[in-house]
């Protein structure tokens, strides 16, 4: 069948009950209820500290067969999801799903877990390092589902994700099982990726390295939610979970594309008072964030709220009294990580809250604009931010899909060549992001505006832009590296990827030159 | 060998290594009126001979936009500075850049080996007895279309420190804009080589336009958009220049022997330094409304 987008999916997929296709970007229309947990009960005088990951294990009842699921707030520091993998291995349990909500490590024992038959499905996770290797080998039996951060917590609020143990790594707990993530030696900022998991698991364990007395002052994930608590000597390796200051890139490419970024910002008359404003923590990003300061300071502009990952650059931005309030769903660096644990108007919120489209109302709906990168863009400005060039799957969509259909303008902001790679292309590898969500395309060679966004257009041309058609972009990529042959795939379908409404958008295939690898 | 290049604007001249062959294909992106392709001090010894040959397949295969192609040769007092000359040749780039240029002499050698190829001059003074011959340099041949000054190696010859505020350099870089001035040729003026030191460029650049140079030569890509900005006129001047011309123009037709504008005399100097504004303008596409 064929998805908005123009690709053509199949009708059935295994393991997947449903195939609804991308309709467009609200097109789909929930009913039903929302799922929801177990009732539970706690008894006064009982306890919910538990010596051993081994025991709280079998006290959460895991059983051959269920769905386990952490968080990937303490990134590459992450001791946590191996340290329960290594565990239940151990245990004997086996045929595992796994869902995890974005980057994590993964070292060898992980892959051995998948040859070993602990994990055979995965239901959402960021397939960095070897995953996706393995993934395009076939190791698991089902295609992963590859869903957006706004996606993610609306499948399992659904009950498309249903979780039977959530394991969440808690760089501070207390002793009856409210966390957070500001206190503690592996301190990382919000949690705010975990709380769907927390309201929603069969059964929550909470892995710490830092278990103080009851109560704790600042609270992100309840005890109301959390059935045992475990504490362990180490969560993770600080060095890597939130690093010092993200520093501004000096990248001159770089700082090229993000001075164009800026003044399509400005052309598009978005920045005014009570703007509101996400980018990423790429070179880019960063560079636009420090050009955006200066000219809110110049024009003395007062902007409304900030979101997306959260640096010090962002901190800056609201210490210096030009935006109101942060909402920090994942904290990059100890700056921001310090920030969220003593200023008020830096918040801590939920994925949901972020970016999910279908609960009453998330934030991205009222973003003006954000600036997202990408690995290609095609003609038609669909966006692969998931597999290579190769067909592998590397990355993930992260809020990529969410903030695109959320914001007023949205901007790409993408060197015209990764390495030797055209990122314009005719075709995309994988459609994660639909064009129609995709306002304008930044390069350091051009910048191309979506013509159904002809407003825009007509703005544009007053600024001084190198604006550019797509296509021309594309022809100037080409011309540079030459038209690179496309991967080829065998039938096998490896990955499907959701639409954050979850229709499907399009399905990955099994690159063919990891056949038998 | 005419002089139709002397008159071409060169606000920022970006040097990019000859030997990176990713800095050569990106550098047209950043908007500097001459990219100068480098074969001397930023290509080890051992890698020249690459370096030349991908300089040459460069310039006629790459599209550079409107920006002019100019090469840095090795000194041609060298072996590798004639090699430069023989291989780059055939690929007639716009301009050498010639280094450590110190006598009429070495420009009317080159330029006899370069004989009918077009090929412009831009000497480089970086030692004292470059800087004092800076006129007759500028004057020996129609090829030399600016003169410019060299710091790094000037301070090593005079044997004095290079500090921010460049006060050891100020005689030197006012000859060479005053020589070039009275040649009647561009004064283009020496590196800032701190690439991180945004303000440090932004005062260096101020005090050479003050010493009458136009343009400045730049090491990062990103020195370039600082270097356009400060040799851009404002928008007052372009507005006052367009009065002037405008003025003189109609005054002209009308046969008036004295033409004034707000009380104050248009002589042809003025004239020129109107045109010359909106020349700049017009580079850094101010006039017209159309896209930079």
């Amino acid at each position: 069948m064929k998805v908005a987008t123009g690709r053509q999916i199949p009708d059935q997929i295994p393991g997947r009950r449903e195939v609804r296709p991308y309709a467009g970007p609200f097109a789909f229309v929930p009913t039903g209820v929302k799922a929801a947990p177990p009732l539970s009960m706690v008894r006064p005088g009982e306890k919910k500290v538990v010596d051993s990951l081994r025991e709280a294990i079998r006290l959460a009842g895991l059983k051959d067969g269920m769905t386990i699921s952490f968080h990937h707030h303490l990134r590459f520091g992450d001791h946590v999801i191996n340290m329960v993998l290594d565990t239940i291995a151990e245990m004997g349990i086996k045929d595992l799903t796994f869902t995890a909500t974005g980057h994590h490590p993964v070292p060898e024992s992980f892959i051995k877990h998948m040859e070993d038959g602990v994990i055979t499905r995965i239901e959402h996770a960021v397939l960095v390092d070897q995953l996706g290797v393995a993934v395009a080998r076939g190791l698991l039996k089902e295609p992963v589902t590859i869903r957006s951060h706004g996606g993610r917590p609306r499948a399992i609020e659904a009950g498309e994700l249903p979780i039977d143990v959530a394991f969440i790594a808690a760089p501070t707990a207390d002793t009856y099982g409210n966390l957070n993530g500001i206190d503690g030696p592996s301190h990382c900022g919000s949690l705010g990726y975990a709380v769907a998991d927390a309201q929603y698991a069969k059964c929550v364990v909470a892995v710490t390295d830092n278990l103080v007395p009851y109560p704790l002052r600042y609270i992100s994930i309840p005890q109301t939610n959390v059935d045992y608590v475990v504490p362990v000597s180490k969560i993770g390796d600080p060095t890597k979970i939130a690093t010092g200051a993200i520093r501004k890139t000096s990248n001159p490419r770089d700082i090229l594309i993000a001075q164009q970024i800026i003044k399509v910002m400005e052309a598009s008359g978005l920045v005014q008072p009570r703007f509101s404003f996400q980018a990423g923590t790429g070179g880019v990003s960063l560079a636009v964030t420090q050009f955006l300061t200066e000219i809110m300071q110049q024009r003395d502009i007062r902007g409304s709220f900030l979101m997306g990952g959260i640096t010090g650059s962002t901190v800056g931005l609201l210490e210096k009294g030009l935006f109101d309030i942060i909402f920090d769903v994942q904290s990059f660096d100890l700056d921001a990580v310090a920030s969220l644990g003593r200023n008020p108007n830096h918040c801590e919120v939920s994925a949901s809250f972020y970016a999910n489209p279908h609960n009453k109302g998330c934030v991205v709906n009222l973003l003006d604009v954000v600036i997202l990168s990408a690995l290609e863009v095609d003609t038609k400005f669909n966006v692969n931010v998931l597999t290579g060039s190769d067909g592998v799957m590397r990355t993930g969509p992260g809020g990529h899909q969410d903030t695109a259909a959320g914001s007023k303008l949205t901007i790409i902001g993408t060197p015209l060549l990764h390495g030797r790679i055209p990122a314009i292309v005719d075709d995309v590898v994988t459609v994660v992001t639909p064009g129609e969500t995709v306002d304008v395309v930044v390069t350091e060679y051009g910048v191309a505006v979506n013509p159904l966004r002809q407003d825009l257009i007509d703005r544009m041309k007053d600024a001084r832009l190198p604006l550019a058609s797509i296509e021309d972009l594309k022809l100037k990529a080409e011309k540079l590296a030459g038209k690179p042959k496309a991967p080829e795939f065998t039938d096998q379908i490896v990955g499907v990827v959701e639409y954050r409404d979850g229709s499907v958008i399009d399905v990955v295939r099994q690159p063919r030159s990891w056949v038998d690898r | 060998m005419t002089a139709n290049g002397r008159g071409r604007i060169r606000r920022s001249m970006l040097f990019v290594p000859g030997n990176n062959p990713s800095m050569i294909q990106t550098c047209p992106i950043y908007g500097a009126d001459s990219i100068i392709l480098d074969l001397e001090d930023s290509v080890a010894v051992s890698q020249k001979d690459a370096a030349r040959r991908l300089v040459v397949h460069a310039i006629l295969e790459l599209d550079f936009g409107g920006a002019e192609i100019a090469v840095r040769i090795n000194s041609p007092l060298t072996e590798e500075g004639q090699k430069d000359i023989e291989t780059l040749m055939e690929a007639a780039p716009s301009v050498f850049v010639v280094p450590k240029v110190e006598s009429a002499e070495e420009i009317l050698d080159l330029d006899s080996k370069l004989s009918a190829v077009p090929i412009g001059l831009l000497p480089i003074l970086e030692t004292p007895k470059g800087v004092l011959h800076g006129e007759e340099i500028a004057s020996s041949c129609p090829r030399v279309w600016a003169l410019s000054f060299g710091a790094e190696d000037y301070a090593t010859a005079m044997g004095v420190e290079r500090t921010r505020a460049g006060r050891e350099l100020f005689t030197a870089r006012s000859l060479v804009a005053m020589q070039a001035k009275a040649s009647g040729v561009a004064a283009l003026d020496t590196v800032f080589a701190d690439v991180n030191d945004e303000e440090g460029l932004r005062n260096d650049t101020k005090e050479a336009i003050s010493l009458g140079f136009e343009g400045k030569y730049a090491i990062s890509p990103r020195q370039v958009g600082i270097i356009n900005d400060l040799f851009t006129p404002q928008p007052a001047e372009i507005e006052k220049a367009k009065q002037i011309l405008e003025t003189y123009r109609s005054g002209v037709e009308r046969g008036i022997g004295a033409i004034a504008l707000d009380g104050r005399m248009i002589d042809a100097p003025v004239v020129q330094r109107a045109e010359r504004v909106l020349a700049l303008a017009q580079a850094a596409g101010l006039l017209g409304g159309g896209m930079e």
